[in-house]
C-alpha cells in the first residue's frame, strides 16, 4: 500500500469562498431542520459496525455520534437515501451551491483540484488496471473531473454517471462515451462488470455505506478498482475543532470515519488497499482561521501558541506532516476488489 | 519445484526465506563451504560441496549466492546438470564470466536463467516505470543515480571478500552500482557511450571505493551514476528527467531501513497559466510500505519455468549488457585514467 503527499499551491479561499459558503450554510441549516428532521433512522457505526456510541454534538438539528470502537463521527439517527436524493434535487441551498458557488470557483477547482485528480486517476489506471474499459461514477460533482479526463486522454473508458442528480450536474454538458443515468445505489449493483467504481464526494454523504460497498463489490469485476475521496473524522482540523468545525454539517457529512473505521469498512467488504492517502491541504489553515476568528474560545494551549507565534511556513510543514502520517481530514483511496 | 541455495551468506539467507515463501518452491538443501550444519540451523539437508548437493538432491532450481569468483562455475555446473538457475548479481567478475554462463544456457535451451536485479521490482521503481510507460510525461531526457553506503565502522569493510579483486573482480561499482546501471538500462535501453572515473579515496582497498559513470544512448539520452562506498549517509536516489516533468525514487525498503523510507516524488512541469509555479512545480510524494521485490522476481522465474516462457526480466542478456558497461569503465580506468589514490586516502 502507498501513501501520497501533495505539495500544491492552492489557497483555500480559491476553492471555498468563505462568504458564499457561510450563506450556503445558513440556507442549508434552515432547510435541513425543516425537511430532514423527520422519520430518521438510528444506525450503527458505518465504519466498524459497532453499536456502541455516544453523542458528540448536534448540527442543524441532527445528532453527531462518536463510535465507541473506531471513534468515527457519524450522524444518527439519519435520513434515508431516498429522502436525501429528493433533498439534493429540490433544496434551495443546493441550488444556491450550483448556481453561485460552483460558477464562482469553477476555474480554480478545475485547475487546482480536478486536473490533478484526473492525472492521478489516469496514473492509477495505468498502474493497476491498464485494460480498463468501463467505469461507474456514483459520486457527486463528476462533471469537471470527466471533462478533464476527456481533455487528457483521447480514448477514455466508457463512464456511466449514476448519482441521483447527475442529470442536473451534467445538464447541457454531455460528452461522447459518458452516460447519465441517475439511479439508487441498490440498482448500481447490477451495472457490472466494470473496471472502475468512482466514489468521489459520496462516502461522507452516503446514507448507507453498507449498500454502497456492496454495490461496488457486485458491480466491479474481480480485481477492479474502487477510487474514492472522503472527509475523515480522524483528520487534524476535525479533531481539533470538533463541534466548531464549520465543514462538519449534514447532509453532506453524515459519515466522518477515522482511518481505522474506513479500513474496517473496506476490509469487511472484500477490498484491499492499494493507496490510502490523506493529501488534504486545508487542515492547518482551517484551524488557524478558527483560532483567529474565536480568540476567546478554549483552544488547546499548543494550538493557540502555534497559530499566534508561528507563520505560514510552520503551518505548511505541519500540513505536510499531517499528509505523511495520514492525519489530514481529506482522504483518497484506491481499493482493489479481492477476487 | 525442489530448490537449493548455494552460498549461505547474507544473500543466501534472504534467498532461503524467499524459497520458503514463494508458492511452488520447496527448499531441498543449503550448501556452504565455510559453514557447519549447526551454524545454518538448517531444517533441511546441508552440503559443503555444491556438486554433491546437485547430484544428491537433483533440484529443479539452484539459487547461486556465492562470491563472484565462484558464481559462473556454479551456474554452469547447475545448467549442465539440468537445473534452472537464479544467480545473484554480480553475475561474475567479468564480461567473459557472463559469456560462459550464456554459452551453458544456450547449450541447454530448455533451462531458464535469471539474475538478481531485484531493484527493478522495488515499489518506487515499479511505479516510476508505470508512469514513464504511460507516456503522459513524455520521453526520458536524462537519468541521474546515486547509490552508496558507508562501508561501516572499523576495518571489516576492507577485509570483506567484496573488496578482494581475486574474489570480487571489482569494487563498489560492481558490487552495488551494478543495480543502478541495470535500472538505467531498464528505463533507457542500451547505451552506446560510456565514460567512467574510479577512485580509491578513503578505504585501504585494492579496488575502487567511488565510481562516476557517464552514459549516453544512441538517441541522446544521458545518464550519470555516482556509486560510492564513502556515503556516510546511505543513499539510493534515481532521478528521471522527462519532457513534461520528473520522477525521483529515493530510499529503499530494506532489511536495515538505513536507506530511508522508500518514496517516489512526482513533479509535473507547470502548464500555461501556472507561471507562479515555474521552477518550483507541484509535487506528489508517494510513500511505500512494502517491498515485494525478492518474491516478485522469483515468482516470475517460477512462472517462466512452469509455462516454458523465455526469461525477459533480469535475463542473461541484461547481465551481459550491464557487465559490458562495467568492464568498459574498468578498462578505461586501467588504460586511460588510472585510479586515483588521493593523499591521505586509505585511512579507514
Amino acid at each position: 500500500m502507498k501513501t501520497v503527499v501533495l505539495d500544491r499551491d492552492v489557497v483555500e479561499m480559491e476553492v471555498k469562498p468563505h462568504d458564499l459558503l457561510a450563506q450556503y450554510r445558513r440556507l442549508l441549516a434552515r432547510e435541513v431542520e425543516e425537511r430532514l428532521g423527520h422519520g430518521l433512522q438510528a444506525c450503527a457505526c458505518p465504519g466498524c459496525g459497532s453499536g456502541s456510541s455516544s453523542l458528540a454534538f448536534s448540527r442543524f438539528g441532527l445528532s453527531y455520534c462518536q463510535c465507541g470502537g473506531c471513534h468515527s463521527l457519524f450522524v444518527s439517527p439519519r435520513p434515508s437515501e431516498e429522502e436525501l436524493a429528493l433533498f439534493y434535487r429540490e433544496s434551495e441551498a443546493i441550488r444556491f451551491w450550483r448556481q453561485e458557488i460552483l460558477p464562482a470557483t469553477r476555474e480554480a477547482r478545475r485547475t487546482k483540484l480536478f486536473r490533478p485528480r484526473a492525472q492521478w486517476l489516469l496514473d492509477v489506471v495505468d498502474e493497476y488496471r491498464p485494460q480498463a474499459r468501463k467505469a461507474l461514477a456514483v459520486g457527486y460533482h463528476n462533471d469537471l473531473l470527466i471533462e478533464e479526463l476527456l481533455g487528457q486522454e483521447e480514448h477514455l473508458f466508457e463512464v456511466v454517471v449514476t448519482n441521483p442528480v447527475a442529470d442536473i450536474e451534467f445538464a447541457g454538458r454531455g460528452s461522447a462515451g459518458v452516460q447519465i443515468r441517475p439511479m439508487p445505489l441498490k440498482e448500481v449493483a447490477g451495472m457490472g462488470p466494470v473496471d472502475l467504481f468512482m466514489a468521489f464526494d459520496i462516502l461522507d454523504r452516503c446514507a448507507d455505506l453498507e449498500v454502497l460497498f456492496a454495490a461496488a463489490r457486485s458491480a466491479l469485476a474481480p480485481g477492479g478498482l474502487l477510487l474514492g475521496t472522503t472527509t475523515l473524522g480522524s483528520g487534524f482540523d476535525i479533531q481539533v475543532l470538533w463541534e466548531r468545525a464549520v465543514g462538519v454539517y449534514p447532509p453532506e457529512r453524515l459519515n466522518l470515519l477515522t482511518v481505522e473505521g474506513l479500513t474496517a469498512l473496506f476490509e469487511r467488504h472484500g477490498f484491499e488497499p492499494l493507496e490510502f492517502s490523506t493529501p488534504g491541504m486545508f487542515d492547518a489553515e482551517e484551524v488557524q482561521r478558527a483560532v483567529r476568528e474565536q480568540p476567546e474560545a478554549d483552544w488547546p494551549r499548543f494550538i493557540r501558541y502555534l497559530v499566534e507565534n508561528r507563520g505560514e511556513e510552520a503551518l505548511g510543514a505541519l500540513q505536510e506532516f499531517l499528509q505523511r502520517f495520514r492525519l489530514s481530514s481529506f482522504a483518497r483511496i484506491v481499493l482493489r476488489r479481492i477476487e | 519445484m525442489k530448490a537449493i541455495v548455494v552460498g549461505y551468506g547474507y544473500m543466501g539467507q534472504i534467498r532461503r526465506q524467499v524459497v520458503e515463501e514463494v508458492e511452488g518452491l520447496e527448499l531441498a538443501g543449503v550448501c556452504d563451504q565455510y559453514l557447519s550444519a549447526e551454524q545454518i540451523s538448517a531444517g533441511c539437508p546441508y552440503f559443503r560441496d555444491y556438486r554433491a548437493a546437485i547430484e544428491q538432491v537433483q533440484p529443479q532450481l539452484v539459487f547461486v549466492c556465492t562470491p563472484n569468483r565462484f558464481s559462473p562455475d556454479v551456474c554452469i555446473y547447475a545448467l549442465e546438470h539440468g537445473c534452472h538457475v537464479f544467480c545473484e548479481k554480480p553475475p561474475g567478475r567479468t564480461v567473459d564470466d557472463v559469456r560462459r554462463i550464456i554459452a551453458a544456457e544456450q547449450a541447454n535451451p530448455g533451462l531458464k536463467v535469471m539474475f538478481g536485479f531485484n531493484h527493478r521490482h522495488h515499489p518506487a521503481i515499479l511505479e516510476a516505470r508505470s508512469i514513464v510507460e504511460a507516456g503522459r510525461m513524455g520521453r526520458i531526457l536524462w537519468l541521474r543515480g546515486i547509490y552508496g553506503k558507508s562501508g561501516g565502522t572499523g576495518r571489516a569493510f576492507e577485509q570483506s571478500w567484496r573488496n578482494d579483486p581475486e574474489l570480487s573482480g571489482g569494487g563498489i561499482l560492481l558490487d552495488q552500482g551494478i543495480h543502478m546501471l541495470d535500472l538505467f538500462r531498464l528505463f533507457c535501453g542500451d547505451f552506446s557511450e560510456v565514460r567512467g572515473l574510479l577512485s580509491t579515496c578513503y578505504w585501504n582497498i585494492p579496488v575502487e571505493d567511488n565510481a562516476f559513470v557517464m552514459l549516453r544512448t544512441p538517441s541522446g539520452q544521458s545518464a550519470q551514476l555516482h556509486s560510492s562506498a564513502t556515503l556516510w549517509k546511505h543513499t539510493f536516489q534515481l532521478d528521471i528527467g522527462l519532457e513534461e516533468g520528473y520522477l525521483s525514487a529515493q530510499g529503499l525498503l530494506s532489511k536495515s531501513g538505513s536507506y530511508g523510507r522508500e518514496t517516489l516524488i512526482i513533479g509535473r512541469k507547470p502548464t500555461r497559466g501556472q507561471s507562479s509555479a515555474v521552477g518550483n512545480p507541484r509535487e506528489e510524494v508517494v510513500y511505500f510500505d512494502q517491498d515485494l521485490s525478492w518474491e516478485l522476481q522469483v515468482r516470475e522465474l517460477v512462472r517462466c519455468v512452469r509455462e516454458d516462457l523465455p526469461v525477459t526480466d533480469s535475463s542473461s542478456l541484461d547481465a551481459l549488457r550491464v557487465m559490458e558497461i562495467i568492464d568498459e569503465v574498468y578498462r578505461q580506468a586501467r588504460v586511460e585514467y588510472a585510479p586515483v589514490a588521493v593523499a591521505g586516502g586509505g585511512k579507514g
